[in-house]
């Protein structure tokens, strides 16, 4: 049997508040009718957790057995994936060389990944990585003086 | 009012000032007419900026970027059929067919004049208003405090897409969010794994980038761009409207002002409902009802004009109460808190002088947008063509960055991209994301006043035998019911 979209977010959404709950529940500081203290907010939040959570799974479960039009495909999966992956190495190469080389060479990768089966060209794309790069780095350093990642190594 | 007159005059004429005020109204502009972007995010990536600014210069950008956004949402409804945001969701059904039907010049002129129209009046109304409403305010509790959350955040649930549970799941993932790090009162640590990153709570620009634009941006991309949208440059010229044709109007723009007003002043509502009511009431005033949703200028005038006018509706309970009327509002009150600037009551009393600069500001900015719309309608199609392989690259750096300048640490980019997969796993379930804004940003205030109301009585009654609380509480608890009670009277009509 598939499992629909709601199903499977429904699940996630319960077993969340479970673990929720179970974290609240550690707190010091007790749970009282005259005062809830710390344990209240997240405790709503758990207990919405599960509630929602189980709503939206039986929601899932009547709708009709019909074609559910899937949220992405194996190949948009992975290319989530691998945006998530190049920001994630932009983030950690940044924190060791910092923003101004690491960003072109990032901005080019993306503009490159998400140029796929439309019209742009190299040199568009590098002066696009160049020219974003020195601009940020004016308007934030120069224009606003706040700081952009330096790096470890320098 | 009058006493802060110097100051709002010396911070509008500043040099410095008025270039941000144009800048941020443009970029306001074009996140606000491509549609996936909005003036909520734009003031969401921007917000860090003004982090070195001084108080008034930030409101003024801020604001430059929030009404530039909200004025320009119905670019892309007339020219596309698509609506930059949702404040902008009816224009598209009379706007785009006046469009296709070789009108987009009018079509985008109605929509200029409408929102400057509700813009203009409705901060000026806010600005008279506010300080009645605070001075109300200072009998308030925490009861009342925590009433006014409460309503604020089930309120949007109500009005949210898809189903009820969905709605209630995303507030309770922003009031998990909201509980991370030292709870009020007591200061017991709450999720901080013995992390020191989490000990003072999750920071509102990480987590709300992280969830929203980065999430949004890497989700677009896994379901492909598609070809840029075509738009017809040919009709984009000239205003092309008179007089007469806006006096006809003068009954539809006022009835969708005072919708428009009103809705911006309830909590946790906003332009995403004005606009829609604004419409359905406009197409049940008007002698040719049938004529709505094939090009009827009158489809236009209403939701722009309600939609907009929510802006100053919802400043006056952000101003006087420090309780948000959306989400963008709920962004600027933590935007200002970061400058010392606690809304609620006593903010007039204490920093009167950046409340009226509000005002003022978003009166001026409503003009300026109207000057910069007359002068570039021609434009309006070429920010429709920006490439998606420019413009997003460029957003995903502009949110990285700024999680860097927020916290000041790579570690919390690195956290932030955790909040992106939440955000993917909300777009893949369904999750609206307004409720997610308003309970974590309004979380800490409804838990400190919960907590403080139960200190002074030690029960749960006094929140029901409060006037006020009682019968905010009482709608609170309605929206949360809303869908079972609507199914319940929908079943009693037609057994009837």
């Amino acid at each position: 049997m598939k499992i629909k979209r709601d199903q499977a977010a429904g699940a996630v959404l319960v077993i969340l508040g479970i673990i929720v709950f179970v974290m609240t529940n550690q707190f010091s500081v007790p749970f009282t009718l005259s005062y809830p203290g710390p344990k209240a907010l997240p405790m709503i939040a758990a207990v919405g957790f599960i509630i929602c959570g189980a709503g939206v799974f039986l929601e899932g479960c009547r709708e009709k057995p019909e074609e559910e039009k899937p949220f992405l495909t194996k190949e948009g999966w992975m290319k989530v994936l691998v945006a998530m992956v190049i920001l994630a190495v932009y983030v950690f190469a940044a924190s060791l060389i910092g923003y101004l080389i690491v960003t072109p060479f990032v901005t080019y990768a993306l503009t490159t990944l998400f140029a796929k089966g439309s019209s742009s060209t190299l040199k568009g794309r590098i002066i696009f990585s160049v020219l974003l790069t020195v601009i940020i780095y004016v308007i934030y350093i120069y224009v606003f003086g706040l700081s952009l990642p330096s790096g470890a190594l320098f | 009012m009058i006493a802060n007159f110097p100051y709002i005059v010396s911070q509008l004429i500043q040099p410095f000032n008025l270039l941000l005020m144009i800048a941020g109204t443009a970029v306001g502009i074009i996140f606000g007419a491509i549609p996936g972007l909005s003036g909520t995010l734009a003031v969401m990536l921007f917000m860090p900026l003004t982090y070195s600014m001084n108080a008034g210069t930030a409101v003024i950008f801020l604001l430059a970027l929030w009404i530039g956004g909200c004025s320009g949402a119905f670019i892309g409804s007339v020219l596309l059929g698509i609506p930059g945001s949702a404040s902008a969701v009816s224009t598209c059904w009379d706007g785009h067919p006046m469009s296709q039907q070789g009108k987009s010049g009018k079509a985008l002129a109605i929509g200029m004049f409408a929102s400057f129209i509700g813009t203009f009046f409705s901060a000026i109304i806010a600005g008279f208003c506010s300080e009645f409403v605070a001075d109300v305010a200072f009998l308030m509790g925490p009861w009342e405090y925590f009433a006014l959350c409460f309503v604020a955040i089930t309120m949007v649930l109500a009005i949210s897409k898809g189903n009820m549970f969905k709605g209630l799941a995303s507030a309770c993932i922003g009031l998990l969010f909201a509980s991370v790090g030292y709870s009020p009162i007591d200061a017991v640590p709450r999720f901080v794994f013995d992390n020191m990153y989490l000990m003072s709570g999750l920071g509102m620009t990480i987590v709300l980038i992280g969830v929203f634009s980065v999430s949004t941006i890497v989700v677009a991309y896994g379901k492909g761009f598609g070809a840029l949208p075509e738009v017809d440059t040919k009709s984009v010229r000239g205003l092309g409207i008179t007089l007469a044709e806006f006096k006809e109007q003068i009954g539809n723009i006022l009835r969708s002002f005072l919708i428009g007003l009103g809705i911006g002043f309830l909590p946790g509502m906003g332009s995403g409902l004005s606009n829609l009511v604004a419409y359905s009431s406009a197409k049940n005033a008007s002698k040719n009802p049938e004529s709505f949703g094939k090009g009827n200028p009158a489809g236009i005038w209403a939701p722009e004009v309600a939609n907009n006018a929510s802006i100053g509706g919802a400043m006056i309970p952000m101003a006087a109460l420090g309780i948000p009327g959306d989400s963008t509002t709920a962004l600027l009150i933590g935007a200002l808190t970061i400058h010392g600037l606690e809304m609620g009551p006593m903010v007039f009393k204490n920093s009167g002088h950046i409340v009226y600069l509000m005002f003022f500001t978003v009166a001026v900015v409503a003009c300026l947008v109207l000057v910069m719309q007359i002068f570039g309608i021609r434009l309006f199609p070429q920010i429709l063509k920006i490439p998606y392989h420019y413009m997003y690259p460029a957003l995903l750096i502009i949110s990285l960055v700024s999680a860097y300048v927020d916290s000041g640490s790579l570690y919390k980019c690195g956290m932030m991209l955790a909040f992106a997969v939440v955000g993917i796993f909300m777009a893949y379930a369904g999750l609206p994301t307004a409720p997610l804004i308003l309970a974590f940003i309004l979380g800490p205030t409804l838990e400190s006043n919960m907590l403080k109301a139960f200190q002074y009585t030690g029960s749960a009654a006094t929140f029901f035998t409060r006037p006020i609380s009682c019968i905010m509480m009482i709608i609170g608890i309605g929206c949360v019911f809303s869908p079972i009670i609507r199914t319940i009277i929908a079943k009693i009509r037609k057994a009837n």
